[in-house]
């Protein structure tokens, strides 16, 4: 294996079963064959070194959960898996951590390996915090002596000194996470496996998790699981984009991949709530040459315009009412909220026939790239009562020349002083 | 960055000194050769494992309890009073010779409850272990060990009652007693190589554990626990047949004292076990990855 490869993974593939019955019964016919050394095994393919990369034939039921998948991770390195649930991301941990064996390929790891993966996985929830961790420990392979040295540094970064004689069944989940992470915290592996499993525990513990993980993946190399875009952009310096078990994208441009990403959400369906009394009629938005109606996705590049163009039904006998707009990424983060100068909705009244169309630019949109979508919303007068709320109005996919986890960049002018 | 109060990893080792661990589908003789590389190199190492998890799951199972471990003798206790009562009002009427009939209970429960725990603890094996099996991972050897630990404790604790129990009826030392070690090693081996052997088809159909528990109901019968080999007949042929019959015959006439029958077969069965429980381990071992990814994740 050349310079510094920690992982490499030639032409992985992976097949499932739906149904179960068939799935518990390919299991006991795989148990039996594998238990006759000259039996011709269902999954037949030639003998021979070379052969783990010929592909098994699928049988009633199954599917390809992973399908010819390779990639290499060097030392310091990251490489992000991002993906719908049921891509097969937790699949592919799955087997790089050696609980599961492919069905075809080959994975070569080099050095000791580490999952951050479910972490609290083996703990018994009747006994104290204390002797889990010494249970845990060793379930991840530490010896009795490499324990006794290191429990101390484990309570002390699982901040759950005072709760350390209590029954594990009476942490809540987010101590949990963090008696598990303070444990795991403690491998020094060469391949760091993570899963999201920083989603619980207290921002402050979230940090510290970060800051440890940094620490390890310095020195090994990681493959990390999140649905988290920023985080991706923050860790990764290489992801794949996994779809169906298929890679669809696969490369160094983070921005390129996520984009990807998003593009594979269907569009959100609408939403349309508030008292009813005010409805979107007709909606457009311009871009340069593209254009968007109500449902429909808006490609925009970054800095352009955005011209819109909306139609608003009042019913009688309000006349008056108030309209801004507010952009979500795919997070359902608000990330810009579009209003009149006086920083509150633009002031319309409609016509004899309670209808009015409005307009407005949007000057040089300066969101990241990604994918967003627009909501409108209608209030009365007086912000006292929301006339209507349209979600997911229309969606906007922002392109930029390069990436970054921010939401908004800003290109000002700069000067130096000689 | 704010000062880590945690131990600094050290420089990382240079690359050929890194273990390298391949990872390809496999089957038939590649399987086994793997497994028996994984299997010597594993064994040592996971005996701590394995020791902390028999710690985990008898202090567990025993914390919520209030007599705790006293049901370690619980059990063959009860076993002993029933036939006993049983005997007693000549409900069933048993002539044991010149052993006390609870003498001759007790031995024969002792015995077979090491063969009963012992299959019982192999063949929960993956259901012990709980979500730990999908989703870390460990040597799998340390399953193993602490099921015959676990089975080593069932079976024990009934041993030292029957201690007091020999010297209560008058019994005296004899050099023939030190035999008694092999025949109940036997019974726990042969229980082992069964249950173990069933453990991984086990953990996919939930038929055979309850196949396994119907089986040793049965099985309580065709042995010759509660009662002598009888001298003829369709039953003594069971029971010659039965696996069990030859260990617990004869450990129990060693302990007894008299003539031990069924010696060679005892030896038989001891040796056939070794070799099963080997296999067993093999099985296992090759079994593992197509049970572990259908067990809930």
């Amino acid at each position: 294996m050349d310079d510094d490869v920690l992982i490499r993974a030639e032409h992985v593939s992976k097949k499932f079963c739906r149904s179960l019955k068939r799935s518990l019964w390919y299991g006991a016919k795989g148990v039996t064959q594998s238990l006759i050394p000259w039996a011709n095994p269902d999954n037949a393919r030639h003998d021979g070194d070379s052969s783990s990369f010929a592909l098994p034939s699928l049988r009633t039921d199954e599917f390809w959960a992973l399908r010819d998948l390779s990639f290499e991770v060097r030392r310091g390195e990251c490489l992000g898996l991002i993906g719908h649930n049921g891509a097969g991301k937790s699949t592919l941990l799955k087997i790089l951590n050696g609980l599961n064996r492919p069905d075809a390929g080959r994975i070569t790891l080099r050095g000791r390996v580490g999952a951050l993966i479910e972490l609290s996985a083996g703990f018994n929830p009747i006994l104290s915090g204390r002797e889990n961790i010494y249970n845990q420990a060793a379930l991840l392979g530490f010896s009795q002596r490499e324990i006794d040295a290191k429990f101390d540094a484990i309570v002390d970064f699982s901040e759950l000194e005072e709760f350390l004689d209590m029954p594990v069944q009476n942490y809540s989940s987010g101590m949990r996470v963090k008696l598990g992470f303070a444990v795991s915290a403690q491998l020094e592996p060469d391949i760091l496996l993570v899963d999201e499993v920083l989603a619980v525990g207290d921002v402050g513990f979230r940090f510290k998790c970060l800051n440890k993980m940094a620490e390890i993946m310095k020195s090994s190399a990681v493959i990390f699981v999140s649905h988290s875009m920023p985080q991706i952009y923050r860790v990764c310096n290489e992801v794949m984009l996994l779809h169906k078990g298929v890679s669809d994208y696969q490369g160094r441009d983070i921005g390129t991949g996520i984009d990807r990403y998003y593009s594979h959400f269907k569009n959100e369906r609408q939403g349309v709530t508030g008292s009813g009394e005010a409805q979107v009629q007709y909606v457009e938005l311009r871009s340069g040459d593209q254009v968007a109606h109500s449902g429909e996705i808006l490609q925009v590049q970054y800095g352009d315009d955005i011209d819109i163009s909306i139609v608003i039904r009042l019913e009688q006998p309000i006349r008056k009412a108030k309209l801004q707009f507010v952009i979500w990424n795919m997070e359902l983060t608000p990330v810009m909220d579009v209003m009149d100068r006086n920083l509150s909705g633009f002031d319309f009244t409609t016509t004899e026939n309670g209808e009015v169309r409005i307009q407005t630019t949007l000057e040089n949109v300066n969101l990241s790239g990604g994918k967003y979508s627009v909501s409108a919303v209608i209030n009365d007068e007086d912000y006292e009562k929301v006339l209507c709320r349209h979600d997911a109005l229309v969606s906007l996919n922002v392109h930029t020349a390069s990436a970054s986890g921010a939401h908004v960049l800003l290109t000002p002018f700069w000067s130096a002083e000689i | 960055m704010q000062a880590s109060t945690d131990i600094v990893p050290p420089a990382p080792k240079p690359l050929d000194e890194l273990p390298v661990r391949i990872i390809t589908p496999h089957s038939g003789a590649q399987a086994f050769g793997e497994a028996v590389t994984s299997i010597v190199s594993n064994f040592a190492k996971s005996r701590n494992l394995a020791w902390r998890m028999l710690v985990r799951d008898t202090s567990a199972q025993y914390r919520q309890s209030l007599l705790g471990y006293l049901w370690l003798l619980l059990p063959p206790v009860a076993t002993v009073l029933v036939w006993v009562f049983l005997n007693k009002q000549n409900l069933v009427s048993i002539n044991t010779g010149k052993v006390p009939y609870p003498l001759f209970v007790m031995t024969g429960t002792v015995l077979w409850t090491a063969f009963n725990s012992s299959v019982m603890a192999m063949q929960g094996i993956m259901g012990g272990a709980g979500g730990a099996l999908s989703k870390v991972n460990f040597p799998h050897e340390a399953l193993i060990l602490a099921a015959f630990g676990k089975s080593l404790l069932d079976s024990l604790p009934p041993v030292l009652l029957l201690l007091p129990v020999i010297l209560f009826y008058g019994g005296r030392f004899t050099p023939q007693m030190l035999l008694f070690p092999v025949g109940f090693l036997t019974a726990m081996l042969l229980g082992s190589a069964l249950g173990l052997l069933f453990a991984p088809i086990g953990a996919l159909y939930g038929d055979v554990g309850r196949g396994i528990q119907f089986a040793l109901r049965f099985g309580f019968f065709v042995t010759p626990v509660v009662y002598p080999l009888p001298p003829s007949g369709l039953t003594r042929t069971l029971m010659l047949w039965n696996p069990v019959t030859a260990p617990l015959v004869t450990s129990r006439a060693w302990l007894t004292g008299g003539e031990a029958p069924l010696v060679p077969e005892m030896m038989l069965v001891c040796v056939a076990s070794l070799l099963i429980l080997g296999f067993a381990t093999l099985a296992f071992k090759v079994a593992m990855p197509h049970v572990i990814e259908r067990m809930n994740s």
